[in-house]
This record gives structure tokens, C-alpha cells and sequence, in this order.
């Protein structure tokens, strides 16, 4: 009989989370590794350096580019920003991810903003625009900022915490179409 | 179709032109808008969205368990996938590690739904581009093969199979020869689909050459699956972050170099065989034992017992009651993957510490498999089109989520 068992991450992704602090110390907010998976806490100032580096075969060569996405952490403990923009890469060769945290602080005036890392990993692309529609970060210096999954006219940014699950009543505004012989 | 003209700087004439949502070969709700030069595409620029269901935020107000049924219709083609997908999310999370038994029927669900996958996925590339018969004689072994997920799940498309440490029910007493019997017809659908497809002129002609992308260019652009592997992407999650003991079964990673859609459909044809492979190791020696882990703190405990012991019932109440249940430890963030027919789906989870994630993120092979579109179409005509879509399988439930 074959014996099967659940196993998860392996590798030196705690060595690359302290390679990545005594680079960037000034950046790095928190480190840890949860059930194996190795995570960093950043600021989000420099965050393409950061991602540049982990690409790097020094920084752990993390140059598979997995996914880009939100948290957003209103009520919840008190953070340095409101948002996570979740960064997670893989090196598959060496069977190991790392997630990135940069925090992102919503500015009273203004829209929360963030580097887009499309220059690094040439598939950010969508997913930025995706955590721009559902969370309404902008993305410096990104070529084609728009909504992605959300009509064009659409109000709001539906996965932030203060969004309603049952919605807003877009679809309430849409125009009844009547049959032929009323108009 | 809408036709208007537009000047371009280059001294070229183009025109955009609609290619969907209602086209028949987009299979779903996909949306091109191109911009062509007589019949040379310029650029492709897809829309998404019309299949956008709001899972993610609607994950945020479910239990995990609540969540299982509606990651049945993210890729609606192999639903399995997901179930399994998101519990290994959960499982890895929480730290629960699943029985013996439950990994093993857990992997033969994932292979034989991956198998249907990527029968459904040739037989409608050869529909797409005019091989019809083809596609009646893969769905009729996908009918098949969902009569082994009905007879298991209780339903052929919507199987919410699993839960956080095990399954929904054991499977049934029938279930290893019906799997076995399935496994004699697949090495058949293959060579026919190799006859019908693989030695057609039209069908070769078309695909050949058609939609390229390198390797390199995949790992930038987090492409995965059976599109990175033809362009020689060494990368599949059942090998390289192994999970559910892949990594001790004999089974082989099929690679092509040619990055093109003829290669994408012979390596979908291979996965299908390495498939059989793998569920042949395990239908011969299933583990006995319980499915489900042995702490009701995780699992609902037997309804019979609920209705007759106070234990029982406490523990079943504290599962399920609003405000109980699993709880995902605060502030912690997770992720983990499993391979999907079409790539890396994994699961990001999020806990606040009650007993709905804070946050649950899909990420779909299909996302960044599509992102490329534009890059892949570039210099071919509207026909390629077809081509390319169909042998990226695009599924919009999963695309647009």
C-alpha cells in the first residue's frame, strides 16, 4: 500500500525572509512563518525593489509571479494602513512561496495608492486592475488603470468592508424593457 | 458586428470589431473587442465581467463549509477540483490533516475529474474548428464519468463533495469496479482522439504554430497548467509543492517545447493517460479506514448520534450554529494551491479569528492563463482565435468569479 500524507512547504524561505530584512530593514514591518509558508510585512514605499530582489537569484529566485490581491482590514486591529496588497511569488524549482503584505494607508483626501509592479512581473497587470476595481487602490504608473470585473459606471468598490453584501441597488437602475407595443 | 473606422498613427487603416460575449465559440460569456487590420488582429483587448458573481464576497459572510458548494461553480468543468482545492487550502491552514483513506478517494476524484476536463476541453477544440462528432464521443465518456461522481457525490455537476477534514459521505460499494471500468475506456478515448484529431489536416493545420508564448514569458506572467508545460515550463503543483502523496506515485509531467495550441492539446491528451496512471496505483489499494478525521471539533458528528446522544449533539451544534464552527486564527493569512485541469488554482485565506474568513481569494488558473490573450494573438487572423481559445480553456465562472 501507498502511504499518502499531507505536505505542504519545504525549502529555505525563513532564510530568504532575513536575507530580505538585512536588505530592506527599513521597510520590513514584521516577518513570520505561518504553517510553513513564509511572510513579510512590508511598507509599501518600495515594494518593486522589493519584489526586484526576490525575483533575484540572491533574494531567493522567486520568479514565478502566483497572485495579487486585497485584504482589507477595517475593524480589525490597528495596523499601519488599511489595506494588504497580498504579494505571493514561487520558485517551483526549489518548491517555495513567499507572501508579501504591503500595508496601504487610505489618505483623506485621496484614493490609496501603491506601485504597480507590472515593470517586475509583467502579469500583475489584471490582477491590479482587479484590486482596483473591488478596492479602489490606484496603481502608480500602471498603462491601463480600469475596472475590470465591475461595469464601467459602477459606483463603489464591492469587496471593502463598508460595501454591503447585498449591494446598492445597481441593478434597480437598469431600464425595463417593455415589449414592442409600447413604444 | 460593429464595424467603425479609425485612422491610426501608423499609416495603417484599422477597425475594431466585437468578437463575443454570444459567440458560439467562446464557449460562456468571453469578450474580444479586436483591432484589425484587414483580417490581421492589431490588438485584442478582452472584456471580462459579465459572469462576475461576487464569490469573494460573498465567501466573506459564509462558513468554509458554506463555501464548498459555491466553489463547485468556479470551473464548471471539473468540480471536484475546486472542492479539493479549497479544503487543502483549509486543511493547511488549520493544520488538519486528512485520513488515508479520505486522501486517497480524494485523489482519484481529482484525476478522473481532471480527466473529463481536458476530454472536454479537446472535444470542444475539435467542435471549434469543425470536427463535431469528436466532441459527441468526449462528452458521452464525461457522461461516464459523471455517473461515478453522481453515484458518490449525489450529483453530477454541483458535488460539494468535500468538507474541511474529510468528505461529505464514504464512497459507495461500487465504486472501485466502476472506476476501474472507466479506466479501460480511457486509453481508447485517446487514441481515437488522436485518430480523429491528430492526424486531421484542418485540425492540425489550424493549431500548429498558433498562439505561442515561451516559457519564460509564462513564469512572468504566472501562466500555469497544461498551457506553461507545452511551452516547457517544468511546472506542475503535484510535483513541485507536492501535496496528497503525488510525489510517491509513479507518474510522469508531460512537456512539450512547442508553446503552440497543437502542443496544448497533445499534452492535455498525455494528462490524461499519466491520470490513469496515477488512479491505477491507488484503486488497487484503497486504504481502508475512516474518511473523515476523528475530532468533532472538525467533523460533524453522525446524524444518528446527534439525534440520540447529548455529546453528539453539542458537537454538532457548535459546528454548526451561527457564530461557531471552524474559526480561521486572527490576522493570520494563507495560501496553498492544487492542480487544477487548467493550472494552479489555489486559495488565499484570511481569518479574523470567528468562523467566516475575513477574506477568501481565488486565485484561477484561468485569470492569468487568459491575461496573455493579447500577446498570444498578435499577427494572426480572427480564425486563430478559435484555436487559442479553445486550447487555453477559458472558463468564465472561474475567470470572472
Amino acid at each position: 500500500m501507498i502511504r499518502l500524507q499531507l505536505t505542504m512547504y519545504n525549502g529555505d524561505g525563513d532564510r530568504d525572509l532575513e536575507r530580505l530584512g538585512a536588505v530592506f530593514s527599513s521597510e520590513i514591518i514584521d516577518t513570520e512563518v505561518f504553517q510553513g509558508l513564509p511572510q513579510a510585512t512590508v511598507r509599501p514605499d518600495r515594494i518593486r525593489e522589493i519584489l526586484t530582489h526576490l525575483r533575484s537569484e540572491a533574494g531567493g529566485g522567486y520568479t514565478l509571479f502566483v497572485d495579487l490581491t486585497c485584504v482589507d482590514y477595517l475593524h480589525q486591529d490597528a495596523r499601519e494602513g488599511r489595506f494588504g496588497v497580498l504579494y505571493t511569488l514561487a520558485n517551483f524549482r526549489a518548491g517555495k512561496r513567499i507572501l508579501i503584505r504591503a500595508l496601504v494607508q487610505e489618505a483623506q483626501d485621496r484614493a490609496p495608492e501603491v506601485d504597480s509592479v507590472i515593470p517586475v512581473f509583467p502579469g500583475a497587470d489584471w490582477a491590479e486592475r482587479e484590486v482596483y476595481d473591488l478596492y479602489g487602490i490606484t496603481f502608480r504608473e500602471h498603462p491601463d488603470l480600469r475596472r475590470i470585473l465591475c461595469p464601467d459606471d459602477f459606483e463603489g468598490h464591492p469587496l471593502r468592508k463598508d460595501f454591503p453584501t447585498e449591494g446598492i441597488g445597481y441593478r434597480d437602475r437598469f431600464e425595463v424593457v417593455k415589449d414592442g407595443k409600447d413604444q | 458586428m460593429d464595424a467603425t473606422d479609425t485612422a491610426t498613427g501608423s499609416g495603417k487603416t484599422t477597425f475594431s470589431m466585437n468578437f463575443g460575449p454570444q459567440h458560439p465559440a467562446t464557449h460562456g460569456t468571453l469578450h474580444l473587442i479586436l483591432t484589425l487590420d484587414g483580417e490581421e488582429i492589431v490588438r485584442c483587448d478582452p472584456q471580462l465581467g459579465y459572469l462576475h458573481t461576487g464569490f469573494e464576497k460573498l465567501g466573506e459572510d459564509r462558513s468554509l463549509t458554506q463555501f464548498v458548494t459555491l466553489t463547485d461553480r468556479l470551473n464548471y468543468l471539473s468540480p471536484l477540483n475546486n472542492n479539493i482545492g479549497l479544503v487543502h487550502a483549509a486543511e493547511g491552514m488549520l493544520g488538519v490533516e486528512p485520513t488515508p483513506r479520505c486522501v486517497a478517494i480524494r485523489v482519484i476524484l481529482a484525476e478522473l475529474s481532471r480527466v473529463a476536463d481536458h476530454a472536454v476541453c479537446c472535444g470542444l477544440a475539435g467542435m471549434d474548428l469543425g470536427a463535431f462528432s469528436v466532441m459527441l464521443w468526449c462528452f458521452e465518456e464525461r457522461e461516464r464519468l459523471y455517473d461515478i461522481f453522481e453515484a458518490v457525490s449525489g450529483t453530477r455537476l454541483t458535488s460539494s463533495y468535500t468538507r474541511v477534514g474529510g468528505l461529505a459521505r464514504d464512497v459507495h460499494s461500487g465504486f472501485v469496479p466502476q472506476v476501474r471500468e472507466m479506466l479501460g475506456r480511457l486509453p481508447a478515448m485517446v487514441k481515437e482522439l488522436q485518430y480523429m484529431l491528430g492526424r486531421n489536416r484542418i485540425f492540425t493545420d489550424r493549431m500548429h504554430g498558433v498562439g505561442i508564448f515561451s516559457a519564460e514569458d509564462c513564469e512572468r506572467y504566472g501562466v500555469t497548467g497544461p498551457v506553461a508545460r507545452a511551452a516547457g515550463m517544468d511546472y506542475d503543483v503535484r510535483k513541485n509543492f507536492p501535496y496528497y502523496g503525488y510525489d510517491k506515485l509513479d507518474w510522469d509531467v508531460v512537456i512539450s517545447n512547442d508553446a503552440d495550441a497543437y502542443a496544448r492539446f497533445q499534452v492535455r491528451l498525455g494528462e490524461i493517460l499519466e491520470s490513469c496512471r496515477i488512479i491505477r496505483q491507488l484503486i488497487d489499494a484503497l486504504p481502508e479506514g475512516p474518511v473523515n478525521v476523528d475530532d468533532p471539533k472538525i467533523i460533524l458528528p453522525p446524524k444518528k448520534d446527534v439525534y440520540t446522544r447529548m455529546e453528539s449533539l453539542i458537537h454538532h451544534f457548535k459546528l454548526i450554529m451561527d457564530g461557531h464552527g471552524l474559526k480561521l486564527p486572527a490576522g493570520k493569512e494563507f495560501y496553498a494551491a492544487t492542480e487544477a485541469p487548467n493550472g494552479e488554482l489555489g486559495f488565499l485565506l484570511s481569518g479574523d479569528g470567528t468562523h467566516h474568513p475575513l477574506r477568501i481569494r481565488v486565485r484561477g488558473p484561468s485569470f492569468y492563463n487568459y491575461q496573455p490573450l493579447n500577446e498570444m494573438l498578435k499577427g494572426h487572423v480572427i480564425s486563430d482565435i478559435l484555436s487559442v481559445l479553445a486550447t487555453l480553456n477559458i472558463i468564465a465562472g472561474e475567470l470572472d468569479r
